[in-house]
């Protein structure tokens, strides 16, 4: 039993959200409402309650349903949890969480560089549609996950340096490092990546993608 | 109370949501609605990328049809009663 469980739980937001249970109760009042509705009497239907209460139903509580629950759940696919509910990304997740790993993601995984979202904050653009191009993206992957992907699998692009610039440009060390310094609008640029044998180690095992 | 002085029924009130053809409609509407419900609590309960794109998709789909076969009956009723 680990004594900071709690903590833990706490910080990785677990369980059902309020919205999720607003949602869930919702729906299971909805449900039932139309089927009392739908078995009773017909007759019972046509009066004015019946129908103000389908009313209600079908052009209130429904769609607002809807709407929560969109919100909630595109919020909550931001997680890793969901990102390693495919299982082509099992092994990088593994290695995310595993505590001996010194692979650049690994490492902001386990000091918690990254708070929360990880998967997500690294591989989603910033700027006004940075969200929604990841969500697109997403989708794209759904559909190769059940109809065939290539392997190994890598980036649709260059990896976008943009990204990693946003949390370290504003570090006064980063500014002062002389290869940022001489390589600055490369970098800029994505045309040299912050990545390799000669700058920073690795994200990923390049080996993950086979891992069950 | 109608010319036979018995009260009147609902269908001589107006109210024709649930009788004939409109009564089949909302139940077609009924079921689709509980069927979008039902989608949506797949992907709170379990959270997947496939969950999720079937609530949104799907779900939000039938959402959509069953809202319209509703419309299509109150704008009938409506129209019986002559206030369209």
């Amino acid at each position: 039993m680990n004594p900071f469980e709690e903590s833990i739980n706490a910080a990785n937001g677990g369980g059902l959200s309020l919205i999720g249970w607003i949602v869930l109760v919702l729906s299971v009042l909805c449900i039932l409402l139309i089927i009392r509705i739908m078995v009773q009497d017909p007759k019972k239907t046509a009066q004015p309650f019946g129908k103000w209460l389908l009313l209600l139903i079908f052009f209130i509580l429904s769609p607002m349903i809807y709407l929560l629950n969109f919100s909630a759940a595109i919020e909550d696919s931001k997680t890793v949890d969901f990102c390693n509910s495919c299982h082509v990304m099992h092994g990088y997740v593994n290695n995310l969480e595993d505590p001996d790993s010194e692979y650049l993601a690994s490492e902001h995984y386990q000091y918690r560089w990254i708070a929360n979202d990880q998967c997500f904050t690294c591989h989603s653009d910033y700027g006004l549609f940075g969200n929604a191009k990841a969500k697109m993206t997403g989708i794209k992957h759904v559909w190769a996950y059940y109809t065939g992907y290539e392997t190994p699998i890598k980036l649709y692009d260059t990896y976008n340096n943009g990204i990693c610039l946003r949390c370290h440009a504003p570090v006064l060390g980063f500014q002062e490092t002389d290869e940022h310094i001489e390589n600055a609008s490369d970098i800029m640029n994505s045309k040299m990546s912050c990545l390799g044998i000669d700058c920073h180690v690795r994200t990923h095992p390049d080996e993950a993608w086979s891992e069950e | 109370m109608n010319s036979k002085n018995l009260p009147l029924s609902h269908v001589e009130r107006g109210w024709t949501i649930g009788v004939g053809w409109t009564r089949k409609v909302v139940i077609v509407a009924s079921v689709l609605n509980i069927l979008a419900l039902l989608t949506i609590i797949l992907s709170i309960i379990n959270l997947t990328p496939l969950t999720l794109i079937i609530s949104v998709s799907i779900g939000g789909g039938l959402m959509a049809i069953s809202i319209i076969l509703y419309v299509i009956v109150v704008v009938t009723d409506l129209k019986r009663r002559g206030v369209l």
